[in-house]
């Protein structure tokens, strides 16, 4: 058999070449959020509806030692509400008033949908992504549930993030973490005052901090003081809770505060999860 | 051949559920797929373009299910997938060297997907985050290389046949 005789320097710029294309893809497939092919959907689906049959018996069990473990401090947590009910009444009836006002405030101004309102899909995670050094995890809802891309999710603790990809039954989801350019949220801190508006842009992995930036310097912040979303920018819905003010400091111009807020979520430990949809 | 894809698809499930369930900065995160190319390379009786292939479908299934950048993780299985046939051909890796090879193999693993992601696409993972990576998957996964090794050992003398056929 004839043997082709290839130029070493044309088989290295080859290699040059493809290695370079290759890397493009990837890095143009991070950038740009690709969205899944039907055969990576179909892998991706079967694996983890297979995954979530087989770990079931797992789960119950599980599950159930946690119970049993939550059952032994009911009585110390009964004790507990006991003293809160007493509270309980006074802020009921505060509430209602408060709903009642807001009622009427919509009525005025004839909004029929403000930016707090939204659906809930309830949704357990699958695994947790490793490209994304950890910063991504599926869960079992898909198109089939409702989900679609850019929906916020939260757990019970605050917010966590939102999706990024969908498949006929898991989706992604990318979390405040994730040093993604394109993950801004619009944030504001509660002070007594007033509240102050910034954009939550980085994560401080070192320190477990949430960084907010774009605040400016004559503004008065509060230490513990609550951050919640805005709900500006069509993806947050208004009022999640996300943390609470650590400490501020001023940037290397003087102009503007960086606040790091504590995050109320464990985003090493997230087992279940609520995808919220704002109603259109 | 049968057993080396019963394990495999063991190892993914297996990974995937305990990515849930194990806190992530603790020291137990899962790499098992990578485990899975250094223990079973030597049941391919040394078929190499079977084994790339097999690294490769790996790499496409892991990263379809976890992520979603089309090449990155194929390429990685595929260049871990040389450093083993590298290593096997020239020592043995059993029961007495595992313990080494596995952080060896999980470094490297560990330092390409970082300067892949940090240099290429531009996705900042600090130097703490990447030491922090390679220690915390060390042990659970030097741990199921002893069982996997074990496991197919066991089979492979009890039944006398090649798990290749």
């Amino acid at each position: 058999m004839k043997k082709i005789k290839v130029n070493p320097r044309y088989l290295i710029l080859s290699i040059l070449i493809i290695i370079v294309v290759i890397l493009s893809f990837i890095s143009y497939a991070i950038k740009s959020g690709r969205q899944l092919s039907p055969v990576e959907s179909l892998i991706k689906d079967t694996v983890l509806t297979t995954q979530k049959i087989l770990m079931a018996p797992v789960n119950f069990v599980s599950n159930s030692f946690k119970e049993y473990q939550e059952k032994q401090d009911v009585y110390k947590k009964y004790k507990e509400l006991q003293k809160k009910e007493s509270l309980f009444d006074l802020q009921e009836a505060k509430l209602k008033e408060q709903q009642t006002q807001i009622e009427k405030l919509n009525e005025l101004l004839t909004l029929e949908k403000t930016l707090s309102d939204y659906t809930y899909q309830h949704a357990q995670t699958l695994n947790r992504n490793l490209n994304y050094w950890n910063n991504e995890i599926s869960i079992d809802k898909g198109t089939s549930n409702g989900i679609e891309v850019d929906m916020a999710v939260i757990t019970n603790q605050g917010l966590i993030g939102k999706v990024v990809s969908v498949s006929t039954f898991t989706s992604r989801v990318r979390l405040l973490t994730s040093s993604d350019i394109h993950n801004k949220v619009s944030v504001k801190i509660k002070t007594d005052k007033e509240d102050i508006y910034g954009i939550l842009s980085s994560y401080d992995k070192e320190n477990n901090v949430l960084i907010i930036e774009g605040i400016s310097s004559n503004k008065i912040i509060e230490k513990d003081s609550v951050v919640v979303t805005t709900g500006m920018g069509s993806i947050f819905p208004s009022g999640v809770l996300v943390g609470k003010v650590e400490s501020y400091e001023l940037d290397n111009f003087g102009l503007a505060y960086i606040v790091k807020v504590t995050p109320t979520v464990d985003y090493d430990d997230i087992t279940h999860v609520t995808v919220l949809k704002r109603l259109k | 051949m049968k057993y080396i894809i019963i394990a495999s698809l063991s190892s993914l499930i297996l990974q995937s559920y305990l990515t849930t369930i194990l806190k992530i900065d603790t020291i137990f995160y899962p790499l098992f797929l990578i485990v899975n190319l250094i223990v079973l390379y030597k049941y391919f009786n040394k078929d190499n373009l079977k084994f790339i292939i097999y690294a490769l479908t790996m790499g496409f299934i892991s990263e379809t299910i976890s992520s979603n950048t089309i090449f990155l993780q194929p390429i990685l299985f595929l260049l871990i997938s040389f450093i083993v046939i590298y290593i096997s051909n020239r020592i043995e890796v059993g029961n007495i060297n595992l313990f080494l090879i596995v952080p060896f193999i999980i470094t490297i693993y560990r330092i390409l997907s970082y300067f892949i992601l940090n240099n290429i696409v531009h996705i900042s993972i600090t130097n703490q985050l990447l030491y922090q990576s390679i220690y915390s998957s060390i042990v659970i996964n030097i741990l199921y290389a002893y069982t996997l090794n074990y496991i197919f050992k066991f089979i492979s003398n009890k039944y006398k046949f090649s798990m290749y056929d």
